[in-house]
């Protein structure tokens, strides 16, 4: 009888260890974790991504952004990034545009050379799925960019990115496949303040959308052949996204992208920003939509 | 006659004590806006006699909450210095210095490497995951060296002789020179005015530098 009870105990602490042991190398895994948490608020102007003026669309929104990421460095100069992002957005006046975006992100960077102004390449893939208000707009998001980046003196870096993003959505007047290039420089002006801006060129689909009396107008040939053709020939719907009878369409357009930021380091681990972005679109057969937005966020990585 | 005996050796031994007692130089640092200034390196490098070989000790220049501890270490030539990674992160520290390069890549916390320093000159510390990392590492021909506190000030002990006193610091061009003779038991004050660049380290600030060759 004595050895059933000798092997119970040893099967016990075995397993005991066996837990412990687990769980220290999970607790490890945890403590090398990097949280970050941004909220973000926005002024828009001409969210609705009007090309009619006087139905242009301008709102707040909210949003809330957390990451949980980790680097290993896998070997001297490769280094591997992982994180999962979740970013919440709320537009309190048009609240059909409210959207959870939430996937993996996975990086890998090579370093050439040693030292702070070595250049960086830097590969990065991304698959999100939005959970939209909208129904038609739910759907995966694969993402991938390749970034050049180099310092230049201590407090200026700069870098070229070029990005590809493939949103399938439930209906396809909301399916993107957009392709940019950006360039972007950093100036670390002092301790707290910094500078960045970044200009670049995106041409894919976008999403416009246009209130009913202007969007048939359109589509019974009273602006033209040219918009008429065009427009019935791509995906559209009524979504009443920025109002009753309001209608979302699909085109194909030139983007030019210019972003100012402002950074002050409230201490090593909060950030304030100040953003002005401006986003001028121009569809295939030249209609234009400008948006402007104005945005504060502040960043806290725990 | 026994009398004289007794004092004649309590006055040599008297004497003997005073020539071994050792100077100490105490060395104020401050900057042309009259500043203290902190990690300056006070060495005495003596003129006339080698410099006794290095003690058993050991440096230690950690990683910790993604920076070096401390900024500015000195060590005698031949001496053993520890990197402790006391991080919860990796890290890749290099140095590209002529004094000594190295590379101590795929660093895990709770690693602990050493290396021997053994020639004289300025290492400079990076990390190449965290690049506002950075650390100084003066490596001296003599075992006669402080490092200035809060107050700019540093206590270098030293044998009576003739030595060459330096100071340097990370953010001066050139280190001071000037000689000093050291008498035994002496305890001579010198300031030093220090001419020190901008600091242009890169900065840490804000919630994004969490490491990923930024």
């Amino acid at each position: 009888m004595k050895s059933p009870r000798w092997f119970t105990l040893l099967a016990a602490l075995l397993a005991g260890t066996v837990l412990v042991q687990n769980r220290a190398a999970a607790a490890d895994w945890l403590d090398t974790l990097t949280l970050t948490a941004a909220g973000t608020a926005s002024w828009v102007e001409n969210i609705s991504r009007t090309s009619f003026e006087p139905t242009r669309k301008d709102t707040a929104t909210y949003e809330l952004s957390l990451s949980a990421g980790r680097h290993q460095q896998l070997a001297a100069a490769w280094l591997l990034h992982g994180s999962v992002d979740a970013t919440l957005l709320t537009v309190p006046d048009y609240d059909l545009g409210n959207h959870l975006k939430l996937g993996p992100r996975l990086g890998l960077q090579h370093k050439f050379g040693l030292g702070p102004l070595a250049p960086v390449l830097q590969l990065d893939t991304a698959l999100t799925y939005k959970s939209a208000r909208l129904a038609a707009d739910r759907g995966w998001t694969a993402e991938a960019s390749l970034r050049l980046g180099k310092r230049f003196t201590p407090g200026l870096k700069a870098g070229l990115t070029s990005r590809w993003i493939e949103h399938n959505a439930r209906s396809a007047t909301f399916d993107l496949s957009q392709h940019s290039f950006t360039v972007d420089a950093a100036w670390d002006i002092t301790e707290q303040w910094s500078l960045s801006g970044s200009a670049g060129r995106l041409s894919g689909d976008i999403v416009a959308n246009s209130s009913w009396p202007v969007w048939g107008q359109a589509i019974t040939g009273r602006f033209g052949p040219t918009v008429f053709n065009y427009y019935t020939a791509h995906p559209w719907e009524v979504t009443d996204l920025y109002g009753a009878g309001w209608v979302s369409y699909n085109v194909e357009a030139d983007v030019d992208l210019w972003s100012l930021e402002a950074t002050y380091a409230i201490s090593d681990r909060t950030t304030a920003e100040l953003r002005y972005s401006s986003a001028f679109v121009v569809n295939k057969i030249g209609v234009r939509y400008p948006t402007d937005s104005w945005g504060l966020s502040v960043v806290h990585r725990f | 006659m026994r009398s004289r005996l007794l004092f004649a050796l309590l006055v040599l031994t008297a004497a003997t004590r005073v020539a071994a007692a050792p100077a100490t130089l105490t060395a104020t640092t401050k900057d042309t806006k009259g500043t203290a200034v902190t990690d300056a390196v006070v060495s005495l490098i003596p003129l006339d006699t080698a410099a006794p070989p290095p003690a058993e000790s050991t440096g230690e220049i950690a990683q910790q909450t993604q920076e070096f501890l401390p900024y500015v270490t000195v060590v005698q030539a031949g001496t053993t210095v520890a990197f402790p990674n006391r991080d919860t992160v990796q890290h890749h520290v290099y140095s590209l210095s002529k004094a000594k390069k190295f590379e101590l890549p795929l660093y895990n916390p709770g690693q602990k490497e050493s290396l021997v320093f053994a020639a004289t000159g300025l290492v400079t510390l990076g990390c190449n995951i965290h690049d506002w990392m950075l650390a100084y590492l003066l490596v001296v021909p003599t075992p006669y060296f402080a490092k200035t506190d809060g107050q700019g000030r540093a206590v270098v002990a030293a044998p009576a002789g003739r030595y060459r006193v330096e100071v340097w610091h990370p953010r001066m061009s050139a280190a001071l020179a000037q000689e000093i003779t050291l008498s035994a038991g002496e305890t001579p004050a010198r300031d030093f005015s220090l001419t020190l660049k901008p600091d242009r380290r890169i900065r840490r600030g804000g919630a994004n530098k969490s490491g990923g060759y930024r």
